[in-house]
């Protein structure tokens, strides 16, 4: 699309206003809008007015009392977290908490670990003792040393997709889709959130059976026109979960299309990106 | 919202009293369930109670945004799975308000928020407007359509699309400001 000039900003202020522009139009008008201070602030002043006013048209209706307590009440519980998140990241949240206390646990017998080491290190050049028993005591510190820093790698890692799950989750055009097992599966179950505008996405899956040698999991995103698009592959841990993070989704592929369903299936290894495996997640079916 | 910050209970539920019923009304004018718009509702004000940080003073009044928001959430939920079809069958716009589940609280006027007046104001100018261009607006705003899907939907051309959306917003500010300075309606 070529870019818009001042008048032809003009011509879509009110369509881009109200939400009405497709995804290629609306970045057309915001490409010129970072370059055109008059323009930014002719849309900005419509939008506004036009989401209060036809806000304002809706017919009006009372929310029930039940609603307010209910509010009200978890917003006290929130406010006991000390981190601001959405409702529907409360269990991230606390999930990545735990985690980071684990990180602080195993990084603190890291450190306990090295001052072992150095320790026995000193020993060992100023005592000139057993030599053969001592190596052997260094290298299984060593290891445990090894092990410390492994176990703290993975969790860091582990809290760094949670945490990209949880910031997905607050984007104003966040999607959560629900999977459901299939009888291949029935114990599996998972969400695909998911954001347009972030062009990203995140699977979260539990239940998976655990894979054979050679076997992958694969999500794939399918649209209307029977199309579908590999989101990656994946294995589960050992009790059957899984995270995805979807980058570069193919959430929004073309202005205005958007995926019809999600599966997952499971992959031979070497058969990933054609999606003939057995299916054992998707969403509900339109 | 500097007393959100600060996570103060008492600001929050004045918050909420003064804004759960418009909220309430644009979600449920978007999603047609009463129970859905609850829902959305409550993710609304949570949402404004952990990140009161997320509104930005400088982009415009704190209802614009509160109801920006209101808008796209309830437009997600109206496109979840589950409800596709119904709402497929029956989109925003065509029911025209007079299907849904709502209560009129002019027999409450101690309970009316300021935006009272202007709610008046915007439906008198929605009513001057003709229907297919009001029907045009209703479709993309709370039906959660772009101009080509309006189009698809009504069976017209995109370009007459765009026309009466351009020519209906004209003429729904130029009625409010018409109002605004005690002048004639058209």
């Amino acid at each position: 699309m070529r870019p818009l000039d001042c008048a032809g900003t003009r011509d879509d202020i009110d369509a881009y206003a109200i939400g009405a522009l497709d995804a290629e139009e609306a970045r057309a008008l915001e490409g010129h809008m970072a370059a055109c201070a008059t323009c930014a602030r002719l849309v900005e002043e419509a939008r506004a007015e036009a989401t209060l006013a036809l806000s304002l048209s809706a017919p009006a209706a009372s929310s029930s009392p039940a609603l307010k307590a209910r509010v009200m009440a978890s917003a006290a519980v929130l406010r006991e977290l000390p981190v601001p998140r959405t409702r529907q990241a409360r269990w991230w949240y606390a999930g990545a908490a735990g985690l980071v206390a684990a990180i602080a646990s195993v990084s603190a017998w890291a450190i306990f670990t090295q001052v072992r080491v150095d320790r026995l290190d000193r020993r060992n050049a100023a005592l000139r003792l057993d030599a053969t028993a001592q190596s052997r005591e260094l290298a299984a510190v060593r290891g445990d040393l090894q092990r410390a820093a492994d176990l703290s790698a993975g969790l860091a890692s582990t809290v760094a997709t949670q945490n990209q799950i949880v910031d997905l989750m607050t984007e104003p055009d966040v999607r959560r889709t629900p999977l459901q097992g299939t009888a291949a599966a029935p114990a599996a179950n998972g969400h695909y959130v998911w954001s347009p505008a972030r062009d990203a996405g995140a699977l979260v899956a539990a239940g998976l059976p655990q894979l054979a040698t050679g076997e992958v999991y694969e999500m794939w995103v399918v649209y209307a026109d029977k199309r579908w698009t590999s989101a990656g592959t994946f294995s589960p841990d050992a009790s059957g979960t899984a995270r995805l993070i979807v980058r570069g989704a193919p959430n929004d592929e073309a202005p205005g299309v958007l995926p019809s369903w999600f599966c997952v299936t499971l992959q031979a290894a070497g058969a990933s990106g054609r999606s003939a495996g057995t299916m054992v997640l998707r969403s509900p079916t339109q | 919202m500097d007393r959100l910050t600060g996570r103060d209970l008492g600001a929050f539920e004045a918050l909420y009293d003064r804004y759960a019923d418009l909220v309430f009304s644009v979600a449920l004018r978007v999603v047609s369930d009463a129970h859905v718009a609850e829902d959305v509702t409550q993710d609304v004000f949570l949402r404004v109670w952990r990140r009161p940080e997320h509104y930005d003073v400088r982009r415009g009044k704190f209802v614009t945004w509160l109801l920006s928001v209101t808008r796209n959430r309830s437009i997600d939920e109206r496109r979840g799975y589950s409800r596709r079809l119904r709402h497929e069958a029956m989109p925003a716009g065509e029911e025209e308000g007079d299907t849904l589940p709502t209560t009129d609280r002019t027999d409450d006027p101690a309970q009316m928020t300021v935006l009272s007046d202007e709610r008046t104001a915007v439906r008198r100018a929605m009513e001057l407007l003709p229907p297919e261009q009001r029907l045009a607006i209703q479709l993309a705003y709370f039906g959660g359509l772009t101009q080509q899907e309006v189009a698809n939907k009504l069976g017209q051309p995109l370009g007459t699309v765009k026309t009466r959306i351009r020519l209906g917003m004209q003429k729904m500010r130029g009625a409010l400001e018409d109002q605004r300075r005690g002048g004639p309606e058209r």
